[in-house]
Order: C-alpha cells, then structure tokens, then sequence
C-alpha cells in the first residue's frame, strides 16, 4: 500500500474551497484527526488556520502547506435548475469536468456558448447561492507506482508532506509548528495572519510548482521537472527569499544526498509571499507538479518522499547548523 | 431485475474502442442468454441474440463499441502520440483522466501546436514502451455517478445504455410469434460497420436501432427538439431518412402502452441508416434515449426514458405483425 497515494486520495476527496477549509466535517476536520496523534498542541484562528504544535526550546521554525483549493461558488440558479458558477472558468482546460458540490452531491461542469461557467446537477434541486463546487476527478497511482494523477496536488500534496514529516521526531532542538493554512489560492490570507500569529525565526511555505516538463505551453518557463526532487523557488513575482535559507537548504540536500532543483519563477506567488511580512526568515520549497490548477495534476511519489526528509531535518538539525 | 446503474458502471469497466469489443461482447453475450434460444458472434464481431419465432423478422441494435484513443507511437520526452477513434472533438478532452487496455492510466493534454498526447507519467520513453503499445487503445476514466433518483452520469453513455436498454427488453419480453434478433453491434462509432454485416446476413422485415439523441434543452441551446425525461426519442431524420412505416410501428407500440415519446430531427448517423440500405432494402428507424453531452466524458441520461424505451420494444416484438 502506498500511504502518500492513500493519503491524497482522503485529502483530496475532502477538498475544501478557499474560505470554506474549517467548517465542520470539511478538510480542516480531516487533517486534524491525522496529526492528532503526532503533536503537543492544536489549535486554529479566525481565519480558519490550522496549528498543529510540536513544543520545544530554541528557534521557532514554522511550516505550511494550504489546505484550501480552487474551484467554483454559486452565483445563481436558473429555473431549469442549472448553477451558474464564479470562480476559474477557462473553458478550454476546464469543460466537462465532474464536480463535487459542498454537501456532496455531484454534478457536471459545463460551458455555454458565450463562454459562462454553469454546473449540470441533472434532476437535484435546493442548492443555495455560496455552495461550493470542487473537481471530483479520480487520484490515481501510475506509471507503476512512481507518479499520481490527482485534482488538488496544490497544495494537498503539502499537506501530505506535513502530515507524514510530523510523525515520530523525537525531541528536536527547536519549536515547531506546522500550519495547514487556508485561502492561499485568493491571496496567501491565511498565512498572512499566521505568520503573524506565531512570529516565527523561520518559515517554510511548501506548495506545488509548476514543471516546465509537460508538453502543454511553449511559454512555460519553469525549469522543474517530475523526479528532480524539492523544488527551490528563490524568486517569484512577488516573493525573494532570505539568503541563509537559500543556503540552509541546499546545504541539507547536498549533505543528505537529495537531488533538488532550483528555479525562478515570473508569476504567481505562494505563502511565503505573506509570511515574509511577519519578520523572520522565509523561504519556499516545491513539489513539481504538471497540469497545475487542472483536474489531473501530476507529481512523483518519490520529490514528495524527498520533501518529507528534508522537512524532518530541518526540524531536527542541530541548533546550531 | 437488471440494474441500469450497476450496469453502467460494469459496461464502462468492460468497454474499448471500435475495433476491440470482445470482452464487453462476452459479458453482454452471457446477460442475454437466458432469455433467448441462441447466441452466436459473426465474423467482426456483432453478438447476435435470437429469439426464434415464425412471424415477422425484427432487429433491434445497439452499439458495444466506444469512443477513444489508439496509441500511434511513443515520442522522444515519453508522451504518448495517439488518433481519436470515432468522431470525438479535441475541444471536449483537455486533462481528461484516461486508461489504457494495458491498465496504464494517464491524462490528455494538447501541446503547444495544438497536437494531443496522453501523459503516462513515464519516466523515459523506454518505461512507455514497456506500459503503453503502437495500437494499445484507451478510454475514458472518469467516474459515473447518479445526479438525482433517476439521473445518471458517465462515460459511455453512448451507447452501453442502449445495450441495457436491449437487455431490459429482453427481460420483460412475453412469447411472441415474430422471429427477433437482438444484436449488439462493433464499429459503429467509426461508420456503422458491424450493422452492414447484420444486415446483409440477417435481412429483417423490421429494424430499430437503440442509439442516443442529443438533448437541448441547456443554455444556450437554440433549436429546441428534444430533452432529458421527455420519453425516448423517435429519429424522424439524421443524416438517413427514416422510413415511416417504421417510425409509425414504435408510435403505435408507444400508444398501446400509453408510453409519451418525443421527436427529433438532427445530424450524424446510426446502425439504422446502414441497415436500411442493407440488399433489398430494410424498413428501419432509431429510437433513442436523450441525452446530454454526446461524446463528452460526462454524458447525462434520465433512467425514465430508458425504462419507457425498453417497454415500448417490448410491445413491438410481440404485436408488430
């Protein structure tokens, strides 16, 4: 059995909408009762942020990974019973998607000729202006057990990491806290007020980057590709990282033997973009994934692996490396 | 009792592309046997279930071939080069989830000049050839799923839920005098191939092909003809003009029983059209389930028409004289 395959299947099947990550039954519910066993302390903010606290004494070092994903809010319900839907509606990569509504029920996401977003919830009725709509793709394991073709990679391929890397640390020389954050993909919100919240020495923003390895758009400038481990992003439209981590990270890699690959990026941005504003030293570290914001995205179950190992060192580094 | 939906989701399991129709033949083949006197394959491949009787000879079709992919060959990054088999549009398949014969899983993705391939997510093009051959087929991989009590979901719709139509009908038939043939037809998606051997060996008195009709009843449909839950559908005319005497032979059927059915003229063809034009000329017609989303991976159907479209064959076998 393949945990990591396993674990994103629960997470993404429990995909949650940014703004909707803590209401009850939803990812956050899920998430907790995974790390439960495996932390000191949890608690959450007014923004739905998830803390799950591994207590010790030294620098205060601080992960995330979002919880939240893309996906669709009704707008309006026609008198055929069609939901008219706002969110990422690029007709070209998007028509005929399954869907998920909020309260479970399925439907079928579609185009009209004028190139509006509406779901085809066949004879269901009683949905409410704000339900919320995710793909409802399956998560596959492939190509014999290396790859998985999942909706939401991005970022619950993250939290995945984060789930597996607080397992059984030991005593680390370090306060730790690992933060399943929400509303990243409308603007990094949730991590803004967590890095806030707990004024880390240092943080680590962890999400999907995009590869430059898939055939889709000549355009696309990432260098990543599927199997060149962690994914070191030092610069993006709006986010440059802080130098020591640039070389704390390598350093670790070079010394653990992990092959990782760097990157600069033109766009886009993560929550280290917000969390670099709370004052300590940030940086963002990748998993390459194609097809980002699609329901098929790609990744390598092994730079998943190598993230999860890079992760547990640099929480159980000596304090003064 | 035959259960459309567990059905559905069996047939779409078993179905391959024009062309490899063995293993959903042999599956069908053994659902229908009880209820007919022989079941026998001919040369390409239709499964022909006779029901012997002296009276007027009728053929009821419907297609066990599907839409989807065949490998062309392995490119020099891994992807996958592939034709569409059957007249499916490029439009309707960007990071559609798919799966090969062999059991390799992937997704469809068009490239930068606007050319598909499916992503395997091998590692070199060598681990490609070893999962994925020139001539290996693929279909659709995504999930089916009820929208309502009697609305379903799924690939395949066309034509697997004429094929459960055909066993429906099989299921509730009385005794009847007329010699019937209910035959489950290969490569029609590719040009009606197996119906111009159907009706060249068996030349009926009488044939209804049991193919879909394409609903427009969603927004920003102009012409509208037909919708989900309005009754089957009778083919007035596609790209063949069907002969009346045919057509007034399943209005009649339908009046007996009380059965409300629609109308429709379109475009595109079926195993009727053939047939018709088979040595010596058949009177033929096609009767069919509405539905949405032809040839897209999430096709739409209201299980009421299919139920009503069985009954209505059902009465026809036994007092069409």
């Amino acid at each position: 059995m393949c945990e990591i395959f396993e674990l994103q299947k629960l997470l993404s099947s429990n995909a949650s909408l940014s703004g909707t990550e803590y209401a009850p039954g939803k990812i956050s519910d899920v998430i907790r009762k995974l790390a439960e066993p495996y932390v000191d302390e949890i608690f959450t903010d007014a923004m739905g942020n998830l803390y799950c606290h591994k207590k010790g004494e030294g620098e205060k070092l601080m992960f995330t990974a979002h919880m939240d994903v893309i996906g669709f809010y009704v707008r309006s319900i026609d008198e055929n019973g069609f939901l008219w839907v706002d969110g990422p509606a690029q007709k070209g990569r998007l028509i005929n998607t399954p869907m998920r509504m909020s309260d479970g029920r399925k439907g079928v996401l579609r185009f009209d000729p004028d190139g509006k977003a509406y779901i085809d919830v066949g004879e269901q009725r009683e949905f409410k202006l704000g339900d919320t709509a995710v793909f409802d793709t399956p998560t596959r394991l492939i190509s014999g057990g290396k790859r998985i073709s999942t909706p939401y990679a991005d970022a619950l391929a993250s939290c995945v990491v984060l789930l597996l890397a607080m397992r059984d640390l030991g005593s680390c020389p370090r306060d730790i806290y690992f933060v399943f954050s929400t509303q990243e993909e409308v603007g990094c919100r949730g991590a803004k007020t967590a890095g806030q919240v707990i004024r880390a020495d240092m943080a680590f923003a962890l999400d999907s980057h995009g590869c430059g390895d898939s055939l889709e758009s000549a355009k696309n400038t990432e260098e990543l590709t599927l199997g060149g481990g962690p994914a070191f992003r030092f610069r993006d439209g709006k986010f440059i990282a802080h130098l020591d981590t640039n070389e704390l990270l390598t350093g670790i890699c070079d010394r653990l033997g992990i092959k990782h690959q760097l990157c600069i990026h033109v766009g886009g941005g993560t929550d280290a973009t917000t969390l670099q504003e709370a004052g300590g030293k940030v940086n963002s570290i990748g998993i390459a994934t194609r097809y980002t914001h699609s329901p098929a995205e790609m990744y390598q179950v092994s730079d998943l692996e190598d993230v999860v190992c890079l992760v547990r060192e640099l929480c159980r580094r000596k304090a003064d490396v | 009792m035959f259960d459309i939906f567990e059905l559905q989701k069996k047939l779409v399991e078993l179905a391959l592309p024009s062309g490899f129709e063995k293993n959903v033949g042999e599956y069908l083949a053994s659902l229908a046997k009880p209820y007919v006197d022989e079941v026998y394959t001919d040369t390409l491949g239709n499964v022909i279930c006779h029901k012997k009787g002296n009276g007027k000879k009728i053929l009821f079709t419907a297609h066990m071939d599907v839409i989807g992919f065949m490998a062309g060959y392995i490119d020099d990054k891994g992807y996958v080069r592939v034709m569409k088999i059957g007249g499916h549009s490029d439009t309707n398949l960007p990071n559609t989830p798919v799966r090969f014969e062999s059991g390799a899983c992937g997704s469809v993705h068009q490239d930068s000049k606007g050319d598909l391939y499916i992503d395997i997510g091998a590692t070199s093009p060598e681990e490609a050839m070893e999962m994925v051959q020139p001539g290996d087929v693929a279909v659709f991989d995504t999930p089916v799923f009820k929208m309502g009590e009697n609305t379903i979901c799924t690939p395949y719709a066309d034509d697997l839920i004429c094929c459960i139509t055909l066993l429906l009908c099989l299921e509730q038939l009385k005794d009847s005098e007329n010699d019937l043939y209910f035959c489950f037809s290969v490569q029609e998606e590719v040009g009606c191939r197996g119906a111009s051997v159907l009706g060249y060996n068996i030349r009926p008195d009488l044939c209804i092909a049991v193919d879909i009709g394409s609903c427009f009843d969603e927004p920003g449909d102009k012409v509208r003809t037909i919708r989900l839950g309005g009754g089957p559908s009778v083919g007035l005319k596609d790209n063949n003009l069907y002969d009346l005497i045919a057509i007034r032979e399943v209005e009649a059927a339908a009046q007996r029983i009380g059965a409300k059915v629609q109308h429709e003229i379109s475009s595109g063809g079926t195993d009727a059209g053939v047939i018709q034009r088979a040595p010596g000329g058949v009177s033929s017609m096609a009767f069919s389930v509405p539905l949405r989303g032809i040839h897209t991976p999430c096709e739409i159907y209201n299980t009421e028409d299919v139920k009503v479209l069985a009954e209505v064959l059902a009465d026809l076998a036994v007092n069409s004289k």
